[in-house]
């Protein structure tokens, strides 16, 4: 198990953040924080959430995320 | 003087206009307006099913078998929530749906008004997306919206829900044309190709090293449309090819590569060329894990190239050497200009020694028939032929087994969720969808009472459906994990109480016969060749299991061959 901050910049509409948690929820992970901004000359928000997990589970969940239509993109940074 | 219309004419045009021409719907309070304004759409085929999990099931039976999106309508609260099974469903083997629902006002959000529920939550996790409507100007570019989103990529359902005053207000029929033509924000995920590991190079290097190839072709072979590609692939590689449940008719089973389904209950045959395949092919598959039985031990002797048009599920469930992202359709393409003609004669001659060493054949029992047969039976009768839909359960590993498919979209059955309830239903659809073809449904007697209300809507639209119930008079799959693996404690799996399906389809006005005997098969015969839905009631043995069997979670040195069925019962 890593920490990890992974970046996720979204076109926000209603239900766009729990859409993302819901994918940690299903698994059992707690998430470790959770940070949302507005992106300077940007029509998004960038959501920084903090995790511990498995790399193999980071992949996966960060190309769940990846596919979902508010998702613009998603990064990941190492603790 | 300007043309106006209300939200819920916006709704109907706008499916018409994307070429929808059946829904399958259940009215209630929160949809009346759609169904007063559906009453002058004489385009839109409305099927009016007796439950709303049936439209959902219909709609999605409809998709399976015709390749285009399954409609379904239903109203807020209750109506909506008993779709939920419907959809996730669909979401569990990628099928194209849109789910319309109608809503309590905007105005009484939120406050836990007669009839809401928050459905757009409740359905986040089991839909590509889902929608409320806060504006009527927002509905036509929305509903397409919906549409690309569940028709691109791997293809899924989205919900779209639409609160009942934004139905009822009216907006100019211009504004509608203009958004209409817009083009949608949406920008479905990149199909490019690409690989996410390994090269060409590498690729090259491992067709042409592979003595002992085998190919799995998954629900995204048929769902790309690309079975003729695979059998060029697979007559210029000489290759032999294995199919998960859902990718059954991708190649015909009577020729001399495909081997039939994997996995749990598939062929000792592709299994064994599965342990022993030097190199394996995914394409359009997920590596589920009644397939793959244990990962570890899954193809530990062969290396894989994983082809899938979704990133998610690259390395999910099994580590792939070579993983490339596109359609089977491009990745097929792509096969076939990277290898040269081969031959793999010695391989496939050791399959066929295996496949006569362990066929799959009908089994018989001293007292009764066995579900095998009758399988067997209606697959020769029907020319292999037919659109085959099952339920789930035994019957369904059986059809799987028994039936000879040769075509795409002509096998429909709830894999990924295992969905009891979902044949009948899906049969419906699929009749509607291609109302000149025979439609068969296997289904066991635990199955039909979930949804049996719908044999009222196959009385209602005419549709050709042979309702073949395999009654064993027990929950048979239930029963049999009970019998082996807890020492035949049955626990509440016992049928023997069932209702006279015979009496219930009179009731219903449908012809139905009753199967016992090798000599009721002449009747049998007639009622698969009939121009009308038959409900036929077969008695079979009580007590017989699916064989072979990989135990959960086991590998396939540990396959249980089976062996003659001693009917004790």
């Amino acid at each position: 198990m890593k920490s990890y901050k992974i970046k996720v910049l979204v076109d926000s509409h209603a239900g766009t953040v729990a859409r993302i948690l819901s994918l940690f929820a299903r698994r059992g992970i707690s998430l470790e924080s959770i940070n949302s901004v507005d992106e300077h000359d940007s029509p998004y928000i960038a959501m920084l959430l903090g995790v511990n997990i498995e790399e193999d589970q980071l992949d996966v969940i960060c190309h769940q995320i990846e596919r979902l239509y508010d998702t613009v993109s998603v990064s990941v940074e190492n603790i | 003087m300007e043309k106006m219309i209300t939200g819920a004419y916006a709704v109907l045009e706008t499916l018409k206009r994307l070429g929808v021409k059946d829904l399958f719907g259940y009215p209630g309070g929160a949809v009346i307006p759609i169904y007063n304004e559906l009453y002058d759409f004489p385009d839109l085929n409305h099927v009016f099913v007796r439950h709303e999990q049936g439209a959902a099931h219909a709609a999605d039976g409809y998709a399976r078998v015709s390749g285009e999106i399954g409609v379904c309508l239903a109203t807020s609260g209750p109506g909506a929530t008993n779709l939920v099974t419907g959809i996730m469903t669909a979401q569990m083997d990628s099928i194209p749906l849109l789910a319309i629902t109608g809503q309590v006002g905007s105005h009484l959000l939120g406050k836990d008004a007669f009839q809401e529920t928050d459905i757009v939550g409740i359905t986040m996790p089991i839909t590509k997306h889902s929608f409320l409507i806060t504006q009527i100007e927002e509905i036509p570019r929305l509903i397409k919206t919906a549409y690309e989103i569940a028709m691109s990529g791997r293809k899924g359902p989205v919900l779209v829900d639409i609160p009942r005053d934004i139905q009822l207000a009216q907006f100019p029929l211009k504004t509608f044309e203009a958004i209409f033509e817009c083009e949608t924000k949406y920008n479905p995920p990149q199909e490019k190709f690409e690989y996410l590991s390994g090269s060409e190079s590498e690729l090259q290097a491992l067709l042409k090293k592979a003595q002992r190839p085998v190919l799995i072709a998954g629900a995204g072979v048929v769902c790309a449309n690309a079975q003729a590609l695979l059998q060029t692939f697979v007559a210029h590689y000489d290759i032999p090819v294995v199919n998960t449940l859902l990718g059954l008719g991708s190649i015909p089973l009577d020729g001399k590569y495909g081997l039939g389904m994997i996995g749990m209950h598939g062929s000792v045959y592709g299994n064994f060329a599965l342990r022993d395949a030097d190199l394996v092919i995914a394409i359009g598959m997920r590596f589920d894990d009644r397939v793959t039985g244990n990962p570890d031990t899954f193809l530990k002797n062969a290396r894989i190239i994983h082809i899938d048009i979704d990133r998610a599920e690259m390395n999910k469930n099994k580590r792939a050497d070579i993983s490339i992202i596109t359609s089977a359709k491009e990745g097929l393409t792509y096969l076939v200009n990277q290898t040269s003609k081969s031959s793999h004669t010695q391989w496939i001659d050791q399959i066929q020694t295996w496949k006569r060493t362990y066929p799959l054949q009908p089994t018989q029992a001293p007292k009764h028939l066995t579900a095998s047969q009758i399988i067997h039976f209606a697959s020769r009768t029907t020319n292999d032929d037919a659109i085959v839909i099952t339920d789930v359960g035994q019957h369904q590993m059986w059809a799987a087994q028994y039936y000879q498919f040769k075509k795409p979209r002509t096998f429909c059955s709830s894999g990924g969720a295992g969905t009891m309830g979902y044949g009948l239903p899906a049969a419906l659809g699929a009749a509607i969808a291609k109302p000149d073809e025979t439609v068969l449904l296997f289904v066991g007697d635990g199955g039909i009472q979930m949804t049996i209300q719908e044999l009222m809507t196959l009385k209602q639209e005419k549709a050709n459906v042979k309702v073949i119930i395999l009654n064993n008079g027990f929950l048979g799959m239930v029963r049999q994990w009970q019998e082996l693996f807890n020492h035949k404690r049955y626990s509440s799996v016992d049928l023997s109480l069932n209702p006279d399906f015979n009496i219930l389809a009179d009731g219903y006005g449908l012809k139905n016969i009753t199967v016992k005997s090798e000599a009721d098969f002449i009747e049998f015969e007639k009622a698969l060749r009939s121009d009308e839905a038959v409900l036929i009631n077969c008695i079979i043995a009580r007590e017989e299991n699916v064989f072979p069997m990989i135990p959960a979670g086991l590998s396939v040195d540990e396959i249980v061959i089976g062996g003659e069925y001693d009917e004790k019962l």
